[in-house]
């Protein structure tokens, strides 16, 4: 479990942004020099700028300055790059998840906490109506025929992947913790990218019209009832799991953590998948499900006072 | 920063309970396991409830008068504490979960790590003030507290059993459990209290300059999952807590204002202060604390990390 490196999600670092002198300091604990400040310019006072935190990131968007700037407490440093943006354009901040819409620039910028730098994707127009999305560890882009996985941890933060369909709205499109799941029932394609792997998983599945899904911080799966079959996906893969078992499109499928669950009270089992193991067990022996229920581990005990 | 493994951090158990079969099955995403309760003895009913951490799972069974408790590290069912009421409230944090006894007088707490309950002392009932115990859950602290006995007690996953603090409680104190730190401070004490996964015991604020009085009502607090920070504006004392040595570091004397901004998150606690022109910034840096100043002006912002980004699901 490597790829669940404490520094990415326990905060170690403040940001001040100093109003009077147009300048930026981050403050970070490490090894070498705790408490190490270290700051950056910017042109000129942040009144139009928008600060945004995330766990491990502090991001920039300085309009006025034509410029973007970005602080990794993994890196211990910032970064900085020319871009020509708007106090209009879209943006969003999650986890150690920065992606930012340069509308004149037709570009996406993303942060790449890793490297610390700014890694862009160019050519792009994005249509309101499927915006960019992010969960904490990986973010997704989307336009027409192209998406664009997006992870902050590795060398190369966007992964493209070109699509049969344009995207449009019996797609299924998810960013949650370290997954992003795009499910298209059309073309009978899942698509599955994560924060820890630089590639789009593309498991074929005859799917229903509304596929029955659910995701969370580790862990995707897609119930496949015309294929007898559950597809199931872990953060720290790389390719999909297939759980063959009978499902109906009527099952619930739950996911909290690293855990998915689907309870098929027709065929009279409960499946579960673990993505730290990428396996299963199926459980088989319970005979009535009346009144069965489930509880889900939750992430508690992290936020702040 | 080991006890914030992320392992402690993202769920990996999961209850099904079968009231029909008589049945409740555990899974465990470490060992990918189903690990039913032995037959017949969780035959829980639709009024039964349950509550999962990231590695801990427990489950009132009202037939049995128990509470069962799952630990995904150890890979077990645990069969209840002796005594244990099913009746109450279930809480769980990442690694602890138990239960409020009805009654209110006593506090069970399952701890995963390894595999034991642990029962609060008993508060002594005086007439007809009723105990009235609430309780508060970080990844691996747990603090329960009655108001109207003034009593605190607080456990986390390492030390494994209860320590008690006698404080008054009121509109003035703060009290919280995020990750590996609790922090517990009232006006009508002369000191503040924090207890952490390292010490587990109750450690009481270092005695700074002027300081004869300490919190009081202008007093700021903040707490991250490793570190606590309270700044007393009366006498300018900063008092910073580190939540993975357990000991609070010696005070630090500074001009304080009103508008000062403070708060924590994660390893560091911050005080931005207006009038001293500069900020004051505790950390953890394990094994040691590090007091650290940086030059400010009226009207800087500060902005700390934040773990939102996580708990989407």
């Amino acid at each position: 479990m490597s790829e669940l490196n404490p520094e990415y999600y326990i905060p170690s670092s403040l940001l001040l942004a100093k109003l009077n002198r147009p300048r930026l300091q981050a403050f970070t604990t490490v090894p070498e020099d705790p408490f190490y400040g270290i700051g950056i310019e910017l042109k000129r006072p942040y009144s139009t700028d928008i600060l945004e935190s995330g766990t491990t990131i502090f991001i920039t968007i300085s309009p006025d300055n034509n410029k973007l700037y970005g602080y990794s407490t993994t890196a211990v440093n910032w970064s900085s790059i020319d871009a020509q943006l708007s106090a209009d354009d879209p943006y969003i901040v999650s986890g150690n998840v920065a992606l930012i819409y340069s509308s004149a620039e037709k570009k996406v910028y993303g942060f790449n906490v890793k490297k610390c730098e700014w890694q862009s994707i160019e050519n792009i127009e994005l249509d309101p109506a499927f915006p960019m999305l992010a969960g904490s560890g990986a973010g997704v882009v989307m336009k027409g025929k192209t998406l664009y996985g997006f992870s902050p941890y590795n060398d190369q933060s966007f992964t493209k992947l070109e699509i049969l369909n344009e995207i449009n709205s019996s797609m299924i499109v998810e960013a949650v913790g370290n997954i992003v799941l795009v499910i298209d029932p059309e073309n009978n394609f899942i698509y599955s990218f994560n924060a820890f792997n630089e590639l789009w998983i593309k498991p074929a599945a005859l799917l229903d019209t509304r596929p029955n899904y659910a995701i969370s911080s580790n862990v995707a799966v897609v119930t496949v009832p015309l294929d007898n079959k559950i597809c199931c996906f872990s953060a720290f893969k790389t390719n999909a799991y297939t759980i063959s078992t009978s499902v109906e499109s009527t099952d619930d499928v739950y996911a909290s953590g690293n855990v998915a669950i689907v309870i098929s009270g027709s065929h009279k089992t409960i499946a579960a998948y673990s993505a730290d193991m990428h396996s299963h067990s199926i459980e088989s022996s319970i005979t009535d499900f009346t009144g069965l229920s489930l509880e889900l581990g939750e992430i508690r005990g992290m936020n702040n006072m | 920063m080991s006890e914030l493994n992320p392992i402690y951090i993202f769920p990996r158990v999961a209850l099904v309970a079968s009231p029909e079969s008589k049945k409740v099955i555990a899974y465990d995403a470490t060992k990918n396991k189903l690990i039913p309760t032995e037959a017949g003895i969780a035959p829980v009913t639709l009024q039964d409830t349950k509550i999962c951490g990231a590695t801990v799972g427990v489950i009132t069974c009202t037939a049995k008068k128990k509470v069962f408790a799952f630990s995904g590290i150890m890979q077990k069912w645990n069969t209840g504490f002796p005594g244990t009421s099913a009746n109450g409230n279930l809480f769980s944090g990442g690694t602890i979960a138990g239960i409020i006894a009805s009654n209110g007088e006593t506090a069970y707490a399952y701890n995963s790590l390894n595999d034991q309950w642990i029962a609060t002392d008993p508060i002594t009932k005086n007439g007809n003030v009723p105990v009235d115990l609430n309780v508060l859950a970080g990844t691996h602290v747990v603090l329960v507290y009655s108001e109207n006995y003034g009593v605190l007690f607080a456990m986390s996953s390492n030390s494994s059993k209860w320590e008690r603090l006698d404080m008054t409680i009121s509109s003035g104190t703060r009290l919280s459990a995020t990750g590996c730190c609790i922090l517990a401070a009232t006006p009508e004490e002369t000191n503040a209290y924090a207890f952490s996964t390292a010490s587990g015991t109750w450690e009481k604020t270092e005695k700074g300059a002027d300081d004869p009085a300490f919190p009081d009502y202008k007093s700021k607090y903040a707490a991250g999952s490793h570190v606590a920070l309270i700044a007393n504006p009366s006498t300018g004392n900063l008092h910073g807590f580190n939540a993975e040595t357990g000991t609070w570091a010696e005070p630090k004397n500074i001009e304080m204002g009103k508008d000062d901004q403070i708060g924590a998150s994660g390893n560091v606690a911050a005080l931005v202060t207006d009038t001293y022109k500069g900020a004051s910034l505790f950390g953890n840096f394990y094994p040691g604390y590090f007091w650290f100043n940086a030059l400010t002006e009226s009207g800087d912002k500060a902005m700390f990390g934040n773990t939102a980004g996580l708990t989407t699901a």
